[in-house]
């Protein structure tokens, strides 16, 4: 056996040809850690998540123009708080410049 | 999973978000990214790091890979790419910090005759003469000398012409002649023993 062989055969006995025990668990442990969750997805939990308060917000707001309101409104005018529509109203408005 | 199933049907399910499945070509596919990562980096937490970063890429390019390389050739395609990106920033750090605890295994000294090297101090002689080599040459070497492909699959992995191999696999054998060349000849101690 030639030198060149030999340093053939050195390299390949001296070769490491596994990682360390659980490389497939390490792979896969990693993989679920990086595997990203797309936009679409992200954006729905997060809305699910408002719309719980996003309701509590409206109700409140809904409550206070109700308190607020005046006569001569309707109950979906007052909670929506929307200006009654009267005579006298449509006068103040043609007097502003 | 029965270990006969094919790599195309474990792809298509990987693709359809199956587990099991990409872990079952980890499992088939580990030793050959381990040989090159190992063998370009050398055994260590830096190759285990390489070693999985390479299938996590894999995973991300399950869609775009069609089949056009083998899957093994394109796995260390991906393995050899990483390893060359980790051995320049190890020279960066190496430049900027040098290490104390990590000193280089010496071979400086041929070894005295009648003593038989162990499977471990092999490793260490031939990880000291790779070391030495720089990546070009390392890596035709790591490809060619201890993955054994054919000249042909070398320069497929590492996208070079058929010539840019061979003539960097001469230069690379003459450093390691020089490197390992006291253990290498007759009578040294590495003559004995069989090979894989």
């Amino acid at each position: 056996m030639n030198p060149e062989e030999k340093i053939g055969r050195m390299l390949e006995q001296g070769a490491v040809r596994s990682f360390g025990p659980g490389f497939a668990d390490r792979v896969m442990g990693r993989l679920s850690a990086t595997r990203s969750i797309p936009l679409s997805t992200g954006l729905e939990r997060s809305f699910l998540r408002l719309v719980p308060l996003a309701l509590a917000a409206a109700a409140v707001l809904a409550a206070l123009n109700l308190r607020q309101s005046g006569q001569g409104q309707t109950t979906v005018d007052a909670m929506l708080g929307l200006p009654a529509v009267t005579l006298a109203a449509a006068y103040e408005l043609g007097d502003q410049p | 999973m029965d270990p006969g199933t094919t790599d195309d049907i474990l792809l298509e399910q990987a693709r359809r978000g199956e587990d099991a499945a990409f872990r079952h070509l980890v499992d088939r596919y580990h030793s050959v990214v381990a040989t090159t990562v190992v063998g370009m980096l050398g055994p260590g937490d830096d190759a285990d790091d390489v070693g999985q970063e390479t299938f996590i890429r894999f995973h991300a390019a399950l869609g775009q890979f069609r089949g056009e390389a083998a899957l093994g050739t394109y796995l260390r395609r991906i393995a050899m790419n990483l390893s060359l990106n980790a051995l320049k920033r190890r020279r960066w750090t190496a430049f900027r910090f040098v290490s104390r605890d990590q000193s280089p295994t010496s071979i400086d000294e041929p070894p005295v005759d009648g003593v038989d090297l162990e499977a471990a101090e092999t490793r260490a002689v031939v990880r000291a003469a790779i070391d030495r080599l720089g990546p070009k040459h390392r890596s035709v070497v790591v490809l060619r000398m201890i993955e054994g492909l054919s000249t042909k699959e070398t320069a497929e992995v590492l996208d070079l012409p058929l010539g840019t191999v061979l003539s960097r696999l001469a230069r690379a054998l003459a450093e390691l002649e020089t490197t390992l060349g006291p253990y290498a000849r007759d009578g040294g101690p590495l003559g004995g023993g069989g090979g894989r």
